[in-house]
């Protein structure tokens, strides 16, 4: 599980996207934009790295753009994409978060919703 | 027979400018581990490294030791590692320890350590009649350190020091719980960078072991 830290300067990041971002974890939402993203929390470990008891945070998330139908998918890849691109741009000064790569996307449908899913590999400081 | 985790292991680098202090023992106890009488044990805490001089008892002599319990009042402390029980050493005209505080060294994070015993390199007097070797020359034992750069570590900027001036230092692992301590002397030759593709920026470095890294327990 991602850190509250890594949460919320993820999130903070991701208000400044491109498109709106909604937060959607334990939290009702009903967007009524054509494109919007928000944040699937997947995967997080804790690793040892020093015999001083430092950590190091490893974890994914995905980034998840959803397009409404009508939009088409070379317009939903190229927000995506810009959405990816611009998180990734992203460098926390403290070094607290560091956002190390990023996959292509998939992509498929949910409801009526065209799902553009990028799974982002981060380390932070445990 | 038990195993112990290395959670709770410190590694600590003493100072090139550690400024030791000299003491000079009146007595010397036959035990295990022996306590040394010292005229007064200011200065002297548990934890510190000591050298012992020429002092009379083969068991000591030239060999380091890890200060164990200090008495302020009777003016003892006992040197962890030692055993003197049985000695007939007598105490020498001039004895002398020397006494490393434990405030003169840096505490090292590490995500590795290797320490590697000296080693003899044999000489092959092979015929074809018969096998055999004789010694060789000894080769001195090596560590090898390794973490991460981290510009606030002052442990890591003793270390690049270490690396620059060529000065052997005190290298003192403390172990956990009751296990006690790793001590020797060591030159640190080499300080390289690492930088992985994906992963942190981390750091290695080895030295030679001038005085054996040895185990020291109550």
């Amino acid at each position: 599980m991602a850190s509250a830290y890594v949460r919320s300067t993820v999130k903070g990041w991701l208000a400044a996207s491109p498109i709106p971002f909604v937060d959607t974890v334990s939290l009702q939402a009903a967007p009524t934009v054509d494109g919007w993203v928000s944040v699937d929390w997947t995967f997080a470990g804790r690793e040892r790295l020093t015999f001083c008891d430092e950590f190091a945070e490893v974890g994914t998330f995905n980034l998840v753009c959803f397009f409404r139908p009508g939009v088409g998918d070379a317009l939903a890849v190229q927000q995506a994409e810009a959405v990816t691109a611009a998180l990734m741009a992203n460098v926390d000064p403290t070094g607290g978060i560091q956002l190390m790569s990023h996959e292509t996307p998939e992509d498929f449908l949910e409801d009526a919703w065209y799902v553009l899913s990028t799974t982002v590999n981060y380390r932070a400081k445990g | 027979m038990s195993a112990v985790s290395t959670k709770g292991l410190d590694v600590w680098l003493y100072k090139a400018d550690a400024v030791p202090v000299e003491v000079v023992p009146t007595a010397i106890s036959l035990a295990s581990p022996a306590v040394v009488t010292v005229a007064a044990t200011t200065g002297i805490t548990a934890g510190d490294v000591v050298h012992v001089n020429t002092v009379g008892f083969p068991e000591l002599d030239n060999k380091s030791f890890v200060v164990g319990e200090v008495d302020g009042v009777g003016f003892t402390f006992e040197l962890i590692g030692s055993n003197t029980t049985g000695s007939t050493g007598v105490l020498s005209a001039t004895p002398t320890i020397t006494v490393y505080p434990s405030s003169d060294r840096v505490k090292i994070c590490l995500s590795q350590m290797d320490i590697a015993a000296p080693s003899a390199n044999d000489i092959s007097t092979n015929t074809f009649c018969e096998d055999g070797s004789v010694a060789g020359r000894s080769t001195p034992g090596t560590i090898a350190l390794a973490g991460y750069l981290d510009e606030n570590d002052t442990g890591l900027d003793e270390l690049t020091l270490a690396d620059e001036d060529g000065l052997p230092r005190y290298f003192e692992v403390v172990l956990p719980g009751t296990l006690g301590y790793l001590i020797g002397k060591v030159t640190i030759s080499g300080f390289s960078v690492t930088t992985p593709l994906d992963g942190a920026v981390g750091w290695t470095a080895t030295g030679t072991q001038n005085e054996k890294i040895k185990w020291v327990h109550t």
